[in-house]
């Protein structure tokens, strides 16, 4: 599929913001960072279920930008490129440090439901950051106990509405595989929120 | 289209992603089966209560981190950041400055040090000029002849000067031979190889001047001529009176260095001389040194007026026609009484 045309405001304004970067403008990489910060990082939060973590991997996705942007050809929508950077920076952390998991435990409350991972850390409280009911809790929870492959179609997909075109751009699954995978992913989210939605 | 392709189409279905065909087969299956349509009900609320999940917003410091990380100053502090930061790197520049100033400070220019007049060659120069007579019109055309084209910061050598000098005739000898002045400042204080190109004669005296002296005395004023320190007449009769010159009120240190820098003074520049270098004894101690420079035809009277300060001792003064000036180092040394 090809990539996404620059027609909308936001995707001229990003590509303006890029020339005046690539012409030494450091202003202008501080807007897009300010710009497109939260969503990587809510990306990489989702994805890796640590909050150090993610901002440690979402500085690292700024980073490539800021060195690397002159091999942006602009075929794609800034945000996709950069979810693209994300999501491979997430894969590496993952494979290679074993991610800790930090999550809110709360086993009482999980031990109804076998499905959910309770795998706790006491070092943060993300509860206390985003979360404000324990139905959003639980769906956390079960999206994380899913295998990392899965969890990002759930996170891409169900989560944030993107298109398959937009899945496959950004992680390189044709899209058969995208829906397979999601279809899959579905029923074993059917199954690990059944208290939820019985 | 059986149940399980139907539910596999669900979320599409409610996304809005399926084509026009499946679309209607999905909606013609769910209009009478009760198990899709409640699959569907789940996938509706199940979507909806995910796509409600709050975003999590990056950390308050997450610039501040980046821009550490990428050693880079945020660009809307521009004239601070430039002045002040990054302090790790700009904080080790600055103070390598302040040290650099402080040691040219200390040890080059040296404000804190008492300054002593220099004396220059050009000072020098100027001074044997204005002693020795003008050369006649016809020396001038020939020394502005072979004049060199070039300026030089301490010489003015005129054209053939031995060459005048030597030819020059006995009846000529009372007028002032053409000074030579050497390029070199030291040449023109060495003493002289031959007696006639001797123009400047150099000597040290050393004077001793006990508490009583009239150096450590006020100053009295001198008679228009100048040619005196003061009016001998007035001396010898203040002496025939028994009265000691210098019978006043005791006087600090610092009045009396200052009495012998006047009575000096007076006296060099009463027999039209310059005082060429100046040394004070500003440490308490009782040494002072003056370097003079006076015309041949004031050494005499110069000499005599010094005797009365004090007792003087001096090698034999150098003489001779052709010495023009004398500079002469006076060594005033406290005496013993």
């Amino acid at each position: 599929m090809s990539g996404i045309p620059l027609q909308n405001q936001a995707a001229e304004e990003d590509r303006k913001l890029l020339d005046s970067f690539s012409r030494g403008n450091e202003k202008a990489f501080d807007d897009l960072v300010k710009k497109y910060r939260d969503l990587i990082f809510n990306l990489c939060y989702r994805y890796l279920g640590d909050y150090d973590e993610a901002d440690e991997c979402a500085q690292e996705v700024f980073i490539k930008m800021y060195h690397g942007i002159a091999g942006f050809r602009m075929e794609s929508a800034l945000s996709t490129w950069l979810y693209r950077v994300a999501v491979n920076a997430c894969k590496n952390r993952i494979s290679a440090k074993k991610t800790r998991r930090k999550y809110v435990a709360e086993p009482a409350r999980d031990s109804g439901n076998p499905g959910l991972d309770t795998r706790g850390d006491s070092s943060f409280d993300p509860a206390g950051v985003f979360e404000n009911n324990e139905r959003q809790m639980l769906i956390r929870k079960a999206i994380e106990t899913l295998p990392p492959a899965e969890r990002l179609m759930i996170i891409l997909k169900d989560m944030e509405g993107r298109t398959y075109g937009e899945i496959e751009e950004i992680t390189g699954i044709k899209e058969g595989t995208v829906k397979s995978t999601l279809a899959r992913t579905r029923k074993k989210m059917r199954i690990l929120l059944k208290d939820i939605f019985p | 289209m059986k149940c399980a392709e139907v539910q596999k189409y669900l979320p599409d279905y409610l996304s809005g992603e399926l084509d026009e065909k499946k679309l209607k087969a999905v909606e013609k299956h769910l209009q009478s089966c009760a198990e899709c349509a409640e699959e569907l009900n789940f996938y509706r609320a199940y979507t909806q209560e995910l796509r409600a999940a709050r975003p999590v917003k990056a950390p308050a410091d997450f610039m501040e981190k980046l821009n550490r990380k990428l050693e880079r100053r945020p660009s809307r502090k521009s004239l601070i950041e430039l002045l002040f930061l990054p302090l790790r790197s700009k904080l080790t520049l600055e103070a390598a400055g302040v040290l650099a100033v402080a040691f040219v400070v200390f040890f080059f220019w040296k404000p804190y040090e008492h300054k002593e007049p220099v004396y220059m060659p050009e000072n020098e120069i100027q001074a044997m000029k204005d002693v020795q007579p003008q050369p006649a019109e016809e020396e001038k055309a020939v020394n502005k002849k072979a004049a060199p084209s070039r300026t030089r910061r301490v010489a003015v050598k005129r054209a053939r000067p031995a060459d005048r000098i030597t030819a020059a005739p006995e009846s000529k000898k009372e007028s002032a031979p053409a000074p030579v002045l050497s390029e070199s400042a030291d040449l023109a204080y060495a003493p002289a190889k031959s007696k006639k190109t001797v123009f400047k004669a150099i000597m040290t005296l050393y004077l001793e001047a006990d508490r009583d002296s009239p150096l450590f005395q006020p100053v009295q004023e001198r008679s228009a001529s100048g040619a005196s320190a003061r009016d001998e007449k007035q001396l010898a009769e203040q002496e025939s009176a028994g009265s000691p010159v210098s019978k006043s009120a005791p006087v600090n240190r610092e009045e009396r260095r200052w009495r012998v820098d006047e009575h000096m003074a007076s006296l060099v520049i009463g027999h039209h001389g310059t005082i060429v270098r100046r040394k004070l004894d500003l440490s308490g101690g009782s040494v002072h040194s003056y370097t003079v420079e006076l015309p041949a035809g004031s050494l005499d009277g110069f000499l005599k007026d010094l005797k009365r300060l004090g007792p003087i001792k001096s090698a034999a003064v150098p003489k001779g026609d052709s010495i023009r000036t004398y500079v002469i180092t006076i060594i005033i040394q406290r005496g013993k009484s």
